[in-house]
């Protein structure tokens, strides 16, 4: 493994840092420049919503920060490591490690369990207990007595408490959440909201998540406007 | 890093929820398909090979006008192989007022390895086995020499300076060829009269002929060993060159047979292809996920090798076994038509089937699985990416080097192999070009049809390339079918 660039720890500690962001991608009618400059800082345990009109740019931010996708320019810091100077088997392994996943359409896998799309991330790692942890998220999130049933047999809402139960089955440090209730009626979406909010304060996880839901961007502590791929404003919410 | 416990959770989940029905059945029916062919092949052509080695009376003959040297036939011995003698000559033979040009033939008491004589107590009729040739001291006549030497059962019949009892009619010998010593009617004595007989002199015309019988690899080892060893006046005659008909018979089923068992490998890899590219598709999300969830395309790649080469193990012992059943079955279906009893197959054909597998595994379902690991995370979110970088060039040439080497090796024939794989490409390009026509035909027809026929072929429209493929194959398998057919009228 090639040396990685190291943030050094303090207090308030960073856990998501974007230097000098650009995303430029090539289209049948030349190069579309979808995010320019950006540049955020997001320090552990905050919970930040990246909010913006359709086409603003903002899944791309939320793609490039949790390392699903490479920028054309810039560079990412994700719990100190820097993912743009990591290959894709490195940055795999840090995903594996720091980072947790919701996302609008639940990315269950359909021919595994509840109970095994939970214990992916722990099996991944060789983790022994996977079963057990699976089981015992199963539970928080009120899906234990379905943790049988395949996605085809759960609702919508209940698939989402599923991918919620493997977002933070791998231990991650930091939860990117692309519209976690986009799918979702309002009810629903607004009990998928408290369990993220409640999952995150047990876990002291880092919250990253972008959405269109302004009582989702209301909870955050902070909301990041987005607008034709640049930073509008970046405000504390009270 | 390997991850065998991960990967054979994940085959077995696939597995429970059929995502990899279609990829084992179609690697089964491929394996069982060759394994079927190949065992009944080789046990017709075992069949064909000790029915024609009953024309030469043995499996394999050195013929020669002297006899050979005896560390030849120690070396024969040695191996373990049956051996027998003959000395064929020409000679007048002499009844008590007659004389007749004749063809005699003396053998040992080994004589004949393969094939049967047959004998009886009178002239021209049907006879019964004998297990060997005459004693010393009795010759055995053809029939037509009793008229024509005006002799009956029993009475003196002058060979040289020897009289011999002519105690039996020969009815048939196995080697009873078309040569030059064969031209006069047939008497077979014992080889230990001939000293007697006076006839072999300096100078006669004899045919010395050494027989050899046994397992097909020693006599193909003996037969190798022995070649180069023979002078000028030897040569060796196995089943095929003893007589050219057989030979050329033999050659043309092996052919036939071949021809059926390449079509249904081209045809097996093309199913396997469809398949493995079905199940590839049908994981790209599986793969992102799994990406985006920590694995890396190391860890990706060790799963889904895993995974495969498990399902290669399990699809080749299964289509083995039920290629043997098969096999079996249609022995004892089309045992009324064969006239022979086909010998136990050999492992060879078994072992064919399970590389077939494996082969038809690694060159055409590999590609699609490469194609997993290129797979990026991103596609959680854009679910317009297509697969990996793998390129259509290593597809096709991992699948067009698979089934030449495997045609190959199956016919051992590099022209037919050649051959038929360029009729089988031009046909599948005519075929690819009939069939693009025809959706593109439909597509016009779609839109003055109505609504359902519109949407109906809308949906072949967009996948045009897949609809095409499966065109090919079943069209493909239709000309097998009816290949199969009208070669068997």
């Amino acid at each position: 493994m090639s040396e990685v660039p190291v943030i050094e720890n303090s207090a308030n500690e960073v856990m998501v840092k974007a230097v000098d962001l650009c995303k430029v991608v090539s289209t049948s009618e030349g190069q579309l420049t979808i995010l320019k400059g950006i540049n955020l800082e997001i320090k552990k345990s905050e919970s930040v919503a990246i909010v913006g009109a359709s086409g603003s740019g903002k899944t791309t931010v939320l793609s490039l920060l949790a390392g699903l996708d490479n920028p054309t320019q810039g560079e990412i810091f994700l719990g100190g490591d820097e993912i743009t100077a990591m290959d894709e088997e490195q940055r795999a392994h840090t995903r594996g490690d720091k980072v947790g996943f919701v996302f609008q359409t639940f990315q269950l896998l359909s021919s595994l369990t509840a109970l095994e799309n939970v214990m992916l991330p722990a099996e991944l790692k060789k983790d022994s207990e996977a079963e057990q942890k699976a089981l015992r998220l199963l539970q928080r999130v009120g899906l234990d007595h379905r943790s049988h049933h395949y996605p085809r047999q759960l609702s919508g809402g209940e698939q989402q408490r599923v991918a919620i139960a493997r977002a933070f089955a791998s231990s991650a440090s930091i939860l990117f959440a692309d519209e976690p209730t986009g799918n979702l009626d309002s009810k629903t979406g607004a009990k998928i909201i408290d369990l993220i909010f409640e999952l995150n304060a047990e876990f002291g996880t880092t919250l990253v998540l972008v959405t269109h839901d302004s009582r989702l961007a209301d909870r955050c502590d902070r909301a990041i406007h987005i607008a034709s791929g640049v930073i509008v404003t970046g405000e504390e919410i009270e | 890093m390997i991850q065998i416990g991960l990967a054979l959770k994940l085959l077995w989940r696939d597995w429970r929820s059929g995502e990899l029905t279609l990829l084992l059945v179609s690697l089964i029916i491929a394996i069982s398909t060759v394994t079927t062919i190949t065992l009944f092949v080789d046990r017709l052509q075992q069949a064909l090979l000790l029915e024609s080695a009953s024309f030469l009376a043995a499996d394999v003959v050195i013929s020669s006008s002297d006899p050979i040297r005896p560390e030849l036939l120690e070396h024969a011995a040695k191996l373990g192989l049956e051996q027998a003698e003959t000395l064929s000559f020409l000679s007048m033979v002499f009844s008590s007022d007659r004389a007749q040009f004749s063809s005699v033939k003396a053998v040992d008491d080994n004589y004949p390895l393969r094939g049967k004589l047959i004998v009886s107590d009178e002239p021209f009729v049907g006879g019964g086995i004998a297990d060997k040739g005459p004693e010393p001291g009795r010759v055995w006549l053809e029939s037509r020499l009793f008229p024509s030497l005006d002799l009956k059962q029993g009475e003196l019949l002058d060979v040289g300076v020897s009289s011999l009892t002519a105690s039996r009619v020969l009815i048939k010998e196995p080697d009873r060829g078309g040569g030059f010593d064969a031209t006069g009617p047939r008497v077979l004595m014992n080889l230990e009269d001939v000293a007697g007989t006076g006839v072999v002199q300096p100078g006669s015309r004899l045919t010395y002929r050494y027989l050899f019988a046994g397992a097909p690899e020693l006599i193909e080892d003996f037969s190798a060993w022995v070649k180069p060893k023979l002078d000028e006046n030897s040569r060796l005659i196995g089943v095929k060159q003893g007589t050219q008909g057989i030979g050329n018979a033999l050659d043309r089923a092996e052919r036939f047979l071949l021809l059926g068992g390449l079509l249904g490998v081209i045809l097996a890899g093309v199913a396997i292809a469809l398949s493995a590219q079905r199940y590839s598709l049908r994981h790209y999300d599986h793969v992102a996920i799994l990406k985006t969830l920590g694995a890396s395309p190391v860890a990706v790649d060790s799963l889904f090798s895993i995974i495969f080469l498990v399902l290669g193990t399990v699809a080749t012992l299964i289509g083995a076994l039920l290629g043997y059943v098969f096999q079996e079955a249609a022995v004892t279906i089309l045992k009324p038509y064969i006239p022979v009893t086909l010998p136990q197959p050999t492992f060879a054909p078994i072992l064919l089937g399970m590389v077939t597998g494996f082969v038809c595994l690694l060159s055409f379902a590999l590609p699609p699985l490469v194609k997993l690991r290129g797979i990026e995370p991103i596609r959680v979110i854009r679910r317009d990416l297509e697969g990996g970088a793998t390129s259509n060039l290593l597809s096709y040439s991992a699948a067009i080097i698979g089934t030449l080497g495997l045609m190959w090796w199956y016919s051992k024939n590099i022209e037919l192999t050649l051959m038929i794989f360029a009729g089988a490409t031009c046909a599948l390009a005519v075929l690819a070009l009939i069939s693009m026509t025809l959706l593109q035909s439909g597509r016009v027809l779609g839109i003055q049809a109505g609504s359902a026929w519109r949407l109906a072929l809308g949906g072949m429209q967009r996948r045009a390339k897949e609809n095409t493929l499966q065109i090919m194959v079943l069209k493909r398998q239709k000309m097998r079918d009816s290949h199969a057919y009208r070669s068997s009228w």
